[in-house]
């Protein structure tokens, strides 16, 4: 690649060489150089902690989904197969929730699925009061009892703090299983005072 | 180079860094200024610490060294946000001086690299660190062809800067 022959390159390597010679580390920074490096131990965690971050990343990740797939209040589309495991919320307008809070109080709230139900809301509210026995599926059981109401859309989301209680007042019939259709008997103030099977008059919603 | 790559022995690296950090500073300085040549320079035997497995015997272990100077050089450049200049077919304009090439000055041929692009500046200074044009292929990680043109271009603009235009490339 050199031309030792050409005057220039000749030029060209001797400022090189002497820009070379007056550009080095002096004995200090070569000394502190060297000290660095050879009391410097390789840094194998770099990638030990990629691989750490990484696991910790999938973990949490994997914990999400997992997590959204088995609450039904957290998932926008939920849940598992067709028969009576699944509920769908957006089959749903709106969800009723019956519990007994930490104060110990019954208390019921509707969640609403659309807001622009908002006058259907009231009147489903009316009615939920009004109502002494009201009629549904049991859909899916994990620690909440979830009913599809024979009132259209609405499903019914007994939390585990009022099944207790129920349960603790002898107000829950035995043997009650996904997929029975079910009786729940409502007080004055719409409460929900004791769950039973709807007996053999009322097979079906609409029946 | 190999032996430091198989035994993770301090007293080859003693011996690469007595070896070749004085080449390697000077390049860095070229490329940039003395404070972060020496900051660079640092990371690099660092780093040469960190990949020594991944050290190949046939490479050059100068050009390997280069190589991994150089990457870290860009790497704190971006860090820094100061774009280099990477243009290939830069023409510099004729100095007006009488200057003949006979008697340049050591300071006018310093001024005259330091204003060539950041690629032609580094073509030439390999090139006269006595590294191949394979070699300056791998630290450069650029085509055989463009480097080629650097060169050509580095030397057409030096002469240009110095008042050399008699010359040929």
């Amino acid at each position: 690649m050199n031309k030792p022959d050409e005057p220039f390159d000749q030029k060209l390597t001797q400022h090189y060489k002497e820009r070379k010679a007056r550009t080095t580390l002096t004995s200090v920074q070569q000394k502190a150089l060297l000290n660095t490096a050879t009391h410097t131990k390789p840094k194998k965690f770099g990638f030990t902690l990629q691989l750490t971050s990484l696991a910790c990343a999938l973990g949490v990740f994997a914990f999400i989904v997992f997590d959204n797939n088995d609450g039904i209040n957290h998932a926008p589309k939920t849940v598992l197969n067709s028969v009576f495991n699944t509920i769908d919320i957006h089959d749903y307008s709106i969800i009723k929730t019956h519990e007994i809070n930490q104060a110990g109080s019954y208390a019921s709230s509707i969640n609403e699925q659309k807001h622009a139900l908002d006058s259907q809301l009231a009147n489903d509210l009316r009615r939920h009061q009004q109502r002494h026995i009201e009629y549904g599926t049991l859909v899916k059981v994990d620690n909440d009892w979830y009913i599809a109401s024979c009132n259209d859309e609405v499903l019914v989301q007994i939390k585990h703090s009022l099944l207790s209680d129920l349960k603790g007042k002898h107000a829950v019939e035995s043997n009650i299983n996904t997929g029975d259709m079910l009786a729940m008997a409502h007080n004055g103030k719409g409460q929900i005072i004791a769950l039973k099977h709807a007996g053999n008059g009322v097979k079906q919603c609409g029946a | 180079m190999a032996s430091y790559a198989k035994s993770g022995d301090n007293r080859y690296l003693e011996q690469l860094i007595a070896l070749y950090s004085n080449d390697l500073y000077h390049y860095l300085v070229t490329q940039s200024n003395t404070h972060l040549a020496y900051d660079v320079s640092q990371q690099t035997w660092l780093k040469v610490i960190e990949k020594r497995h991944l050290y190949q015997a046939q490479t050059t272990p100068k050009a390997w060294l280069f190589k991994l100077a150089r990457n870290t050089l860009i790497d704190e450049y971006r860090r820094q946000q100061h774009f280099v200049e990477l243009d290939e077919n830069t023409h510099l304009p004729a100095k007006q001086s009488e200057q003949s090439d006979t008697n340049i000055s050591y300071e006018a041929f310093d001024a005259a690299l330091k204003q060539l692009s950041f690629v032609q500046r580094e073509a030439i200074t390999l090139q006269q660190e006595g590294f191949s044009l394979a070699d300056i292929e791998l630290i450069t990680q650029s085509s055989l062809e463009t480097i080629k043109t650097r060169l050509r271009y580095a030397k057409q603009n030096l002469k240009r800067l110095l008042g050399a235009n008699n010359e040929q490339a």
